[in-house]
Order: structure tokens, then sequence, then C-alpha cells
């Protein structure tokens, strides 16, 4: 089978074994949206088919499901009980062991930190057997498999602690911004709403943007649930985000927010815009497109993000699809968990070959200067010892590495 | 009630008929741990249906009657998912018969007790599961496909029985095209294959609408039949 992750950077072709008993060396994967070359691997085990829920407790909000399940899935069942996940991230179309095997972050990160948190116990099959952990139990394998990118072993079943929720309808301030300082108090002052994130536009030397918060309602009635899906209809070589629609784009976005305004929005329109669009990665055109994504400490944030935004501004390429975000203090479990209290930012490049790595390899500089990470879901191009210099405790993780399970990732780490 | 639960097209469909209607299912497999998980991925799914679970090995004819003392009505629709791949590659003969016992000995008991069952309150709709694979036996798969060329054969006798009969009863039969699932995931070729979700769709819309014959995805309805109607001497030039 050929593999094509959510980057479309390169293609990868595969020997893939159905859900059930792994042999040995066989790297689980899930829906394939991380966008480097994290799922590539010779041998791998597809989880998608295994994706039934297996136990709900209403009252205390526990569920165990298999690790296949995809979160928008997830969630639509878990509505209807008055639950929800504590962390949404910006698809819903990763399976829950993806999830976790990232320790993935969403717009609420500042109240609930990461995935991790919240899973109550795990099963995993590990060097040919079954283990159960917790924090409790087996802790070290425990957070070894939070953010272990599946080199651990195959997570089976996951039981998470959900979240009850009065509605699914959100009420969405919309502030546009001028400068990256009235980003950051923007984000100071609202540390209360549930959710936060920001938009800036990459081609504007004064950082300006947009930001989102959001908080839960009890009417019902707001919100209309709109269910058209789009699939993207082409299959092109040019990227369709260049200069010219980005200058454009951001321009026609900014100014029709131009006014602080309220929305009231589902949770689907609030959490997951994108994926009404299906396959729109498309849009990059066949040469695929890289996603950076790295956090810089609080302490360094200002200077950090403002030298990374610089140096985006000053290279000329960019898109719309770029996020910045402030994580709260809540310190996540895994070793090799990405979150950290400070600043995220995440933008995607169209893939213009050696110029966009060496962008890339810039700001990962940038990053790494200030103590920051990169995260390994989005990348592409971290070297090894770039690897070493944001995770100082992968050492603790490689004592539950299982060597047989080989990703195109694990061997560009060298772990 | 669905014979073969633990497939994953036809756990697909309970979970699209519980999502529309208020049901009650009995599930049928042979493995009872992997017959207990679906249950409860069916309930929590669903909050208003039932569910019951059976293990393969004790049903019969009166197991069935006794499962249906406290139903005040037989059941609506049966579908019987059950079987399993006959890969042509590295066949031996034991994993032949073997394979043959589970696809057509067994498939034939459940029939027979079904069909007779249905007779006995001449009310129901039962669903088989073939394959396009039966339809005309290729090199790639003639063991499989002659597996299912049998319920093919069933399914056309017992659709005459219904007719001549004038029974209250329906007949379907399933001729999905390759499908990504558990059982195919390791086949070459299988990131073409379609979606388990997709499939499910196709069925169970059709199954609602009493169709006899459904080809799911819709296209290997015309695949087939160019495919049964190519004069010999060419089939045989074509490495399918």
């Amino acid at each position: 089978m050929i593999l094509s992750s959510w980057g479309r950077l390169r293609n990868f072709k595969a020997n893939i074994h159905g859900g059930g008993n792994i042999t040995k060396g066989f790297l689980t994967i899930g829906n394939l949206r991380s966008y480097g070359d994290q799922a590539y691997a010779n041998n791998v085990n597809l989880t998608v088919q295994n994706n039934r829920i297996l136990s709900f407790d209403k009252k205390n909000g526990l569920l165990t499901c298999e690790s296949g399940i995809l979160l928008n899935d997830l969630c639509e069942i878990t509505h209807k009980y008055g639950f929800t996940l504590p962390v949404v991230p910006g698809t819903g179309y990763v399976t829950i062991g993806g999830a976790v095997s990232n320790d993935i972050h969403g717009k609420s990160h500042h109240i609930n930190a990461s995935i991790g948190n919240h899973v109550v116990n795990l099963s995993i099959f590990h060097k040919k057997k079954l283990y159960r952990c917790s924090r409790s139990k087996n802790k070290e394998l425990f957070k070894s498999v939070i953010g272990g990118m599946g080199l651990v072993g195959e997570i089976r079943q996951i039981t998470l602690r959900l979240v009850k929720i009065k509605s699914t309808v959100y009420r969405v301030d919309c502030i546009p911004y001028k400068s990256l300082e009235s980003f950051f108090s923007l984000s100071e002052n609202s540390n209360h709403y549930s959710d936060t994130v920001a938009w800036f536009d990459c081609t504007n030397k004064k950082n300006r943007g947009v930001f989102f918060r959001a908080k839960h309602i009890h009417d019902h009635k707001r919100g209309k649930p709109k269910k058209n899906m789009i699939v993207y209809p082409f299959n092109h070589n040019f990227s369709f985000i260049n200069k010219l629609t980005i200058l454009i784009f951001n321009k026609i976005y900014f100014y029709v927010h131009y006014f602080k305004k309220i929305k009231y929005m589902t949770f689907d329109q609030f959490h997951h815009p994108l994926d009404k669009i299906i396959n729109w990665n498309k849009a990059y055109g066949s040469k695929g497109f890289f996603q950076f994504q790295g956090v810089i400490p609080k302490i360094y944030a200002k200077e950090g993000v403002s030298q990374l935004l610089h140096t985006i501004s000053l290279s000329g390429q960019g898109s719309f699809l770029s996020v910045l975000k402030n994580f709260g203090p809540k310190k996540s479990f895994g070793y090799l968990s990405f979150p950290l209290e400070g600043t995220t930012i995440a933008i995607d490049f169209p893939n213009q070959g050696v110029k966009t790595e060496k962008l890339i390899h810039d700001l990962y500089d940038i990053v790494i200067s200030h103590c920051g990470r990169v995260y390994p879901a989005k990348d592409a191009l971290m070297t090894s010892d770039q690897f070493r210099l944001c995770y100082p405790h992968y050492k603790k993780f490689l004592k539950f590495r299982d060597l047989t399970i080989q990703s195109s990732m694990s061997r560009r780490y060298k772990i | 009630m669905i014979v073969g639960a633990t497939s994953s097209i036809a756990h697909e469909c309970a979970r699209l008929f519980a999502n529309q209607y208020q049901c009650f299912f009995t599930l049928i497999a042979r493995n009872q741990s992997e017959l207990d998980k679906n249950k409860s991925d069916l309930l929590i799914r669903s909050k208003n249906s039932t569910v019951e679970t059976l293990a393969l090995k004790s049903f019969n004819f009166r197991t069935l009657e006794s499962l249906n003392s406290n139903l005040t009505k037989p059941y609506d629709i049966y579908i019987v998912a059950h079987g399993v791949l006959i890969e042509q590659n590295n066949l031996t003969i034991k994993k032949l018969l073997d394979s043959n016992k589970v696809n057509i000995n067994t498939y034939a008991h459940l029939i027979y007790t079904i069909y007779e069952y249905m007779k006995k309150f001449n009310k129901g709709h039962l669903v088989l599961f073939g394959s396009v694979a039966g339809d005309r036996g290729r090199q790639s798969n003639f063991w499989y496909g002659a597996s299912k060329a049998y319920i093919n054969a069933i399914f056309q006798g017992i659709e005459h029985d219904i007719a001549v009969h004038k029974r209250n009863l329906n007949i379907s039969i399933i001729k999905p095209g390759p499908t990504l699932t558990k059982m195919t995931m390791h086949l070459p070729g299988a990131h073409s294959f379609a979606k388990t979700p997709d499939v499910a769709h196709e069925i169970v819309k059709q199954i609602i609408n009493k169709k006899s014959k459904i080809y799911a995805p819709k296209k290997w309805k015309w695949i087939m039949l160019i495919i049964i109607h190519l004069p010999r001497f060419i089939f045989k030039k074509f490495r399918i």
C-alpha cells in the first residue's frame, strides 16, 4: 500500500498488517494526518478499523475506546450524553491513538493542557506483551507512550476522562489586533475563556491579526449547524497558495474582522473549520507543503516570536493558515510531549524546494536558540541533534523504545 | 439479527441502522469477546437500541426460538455476513477445506435454519453477503469466488421459492467490491479499495429500499456486467 501523509511531500510504499496480533516490527498508524514522515515505515499496522467504544461511565465521564476511533466520531457520540473531549485539535480526522501518541493540544490548552493529561489509563502491546499503564501503574512506560510517536508499541485501548458541557454552541469574540504586543496582552486577559486562538497575517510587517476567544453558552438555538462537505476537486501540480493569493486573502480576512464582533458557532464550525473541505491539502499542489510549528517558553516568548515572524515576513513565503496561541502553565505528562508554557506558532509553507527547507531550518534554529521545541507531528526536516536539544528527556524515553519498530522519522531522529 | 456480526461491514451497517431506528439486535459470531465489544459499542452509540449476543456454536433452531421468546414480533431483517477470505497464494488443501467448512457448510446450516424460521412466521427480509468474486470465476480468486457463487445460487433459489409460493418474505444478496476491512487490509492494492463506511451506507440504503441485488459501491454493477458478458476467448486474455 502507498502511504501519503497530510503534507504530501512524498509517498511511501509499505506492507500493511490489519488490526490484530502484531508479529514484529510493525509501526502502528492511525489516519495519516501528521504532516511529515512520522507514519512512514516499511511495515505498518492500520488501526482505523478498530473503532469501537468499549464502555462509557456516564456518571464520571470515563470513556474507554479502541485506538482507531476518529475524534469526530467520538465527539459526536459524547455530545449526545452532554460530554466532550477536553482537548480538541484543529481537525476531527485524527484517531485517538494518534492523538495520544503525539500528545496533541488544542485551543483550550491554557485550561486543559494536552490530551495526555486526560488519559486515565491505556493498554499497550509493548515488546510482545500487553501492558496496562496509568499514572500510578507502569508510570514510566505511560510517560513514554504519551507523545511516543508510535515507537513504543501498539496502543490497543484508551480510557479518557471527558468534561461535561451544557451545549455545543460557542460564543466567539473576534478581536482584531495590530501588533504583537496587543496579542500578548489580549491573551493574558482572556485566560478565563475556555478556548483562545489567534490568526496572524504573515505578510504584514507589524504582525497584525485577529484574536478569537470563545465560551460555551447555554443557548441551544444559536449556532446553525451546517454539514455541507466539499471535496477539493482538483489534482494539480502548481500551488494555489502563492504570494499574490496570500496577500489578497490576508487583506480581505483582516478587514472582514476589522471591527470587533461576536459570532455564535457550533462545535464543528469553531474547532474544525477546515474539515469542511475534504482534501484541502491538495490546494498546495502535487509538491505538497511543510508546516512549521514551534513553541517558545514564556520568558523568551516576545523576543522569539517577533524574530520568527520577522523571518517569515522577510522570506516572502507563507500561507493563510497561520496560528498563534499562548500555552498555559500546566505541564504535559509525556517524556516527548511538545507543549510548554509559552507561545506557539504554526504556519504552512508550500513546498518550493531548497528555499523553503532553508527557511524552516532558520526557524528551527530560532526556536532552539530560545530554548523552545519543534512539534514532531508537523515536522519533516528536524535533524537528530535538533531533536535532542528540543527534547532533553529523550534518554528516559529510549528505555522503553522498541527498536524493532522503525519509522522514517525515527531513523531521521536516530532514536 | 446479524450473523457474522464481527465483520467490519456488518458492524458498520448495524451502527447505521442503530442511528436511524430504534433497533433490537441479536448479534451472532464465532468470537464471543469480540461480540461483547461490538455490543457495548452499539449500546453507547444509540441510546434506544437493545442488543443480545449469541455464540455461533450454540446456534440452532431451538435457540433461535428461545431468543425470540422475549420479543413481541419476529425479526425484520436477517443479515448473514458470515465467511472467511480464501487466499489463492500459498493455498494448501487443509486451508481450503477448513475455509470451505466455514464458507459453505456452516453457511448452509445458517441459511437453512433461518429460512425455516422465517417461513414459520412468514415475515422478514433475509440479506446474504456474496461477493463480486462469485459472479465469474477468475484465476486470481476462484476458490473464494466459488464459495460465494454457492451463496449466489442459494439466493436465486430462495428468491424463486418466495415468488412461486407467494410468501411474504424478501431476500437480497449483497456483492461488495473490494473493501478495506480487517479481512482485506494486508492485500496488495488495499489503498485503492472502497472504504467501509461508504460501502455500509450504500448497503443499508438499498436494504431499506428492499433491492434484491445490491452492488456496493454501485459502480461494480456495471463492471461486473461487462466481466460476466465478456466472451471466453477475450476473457482468457485478461490477467484479472
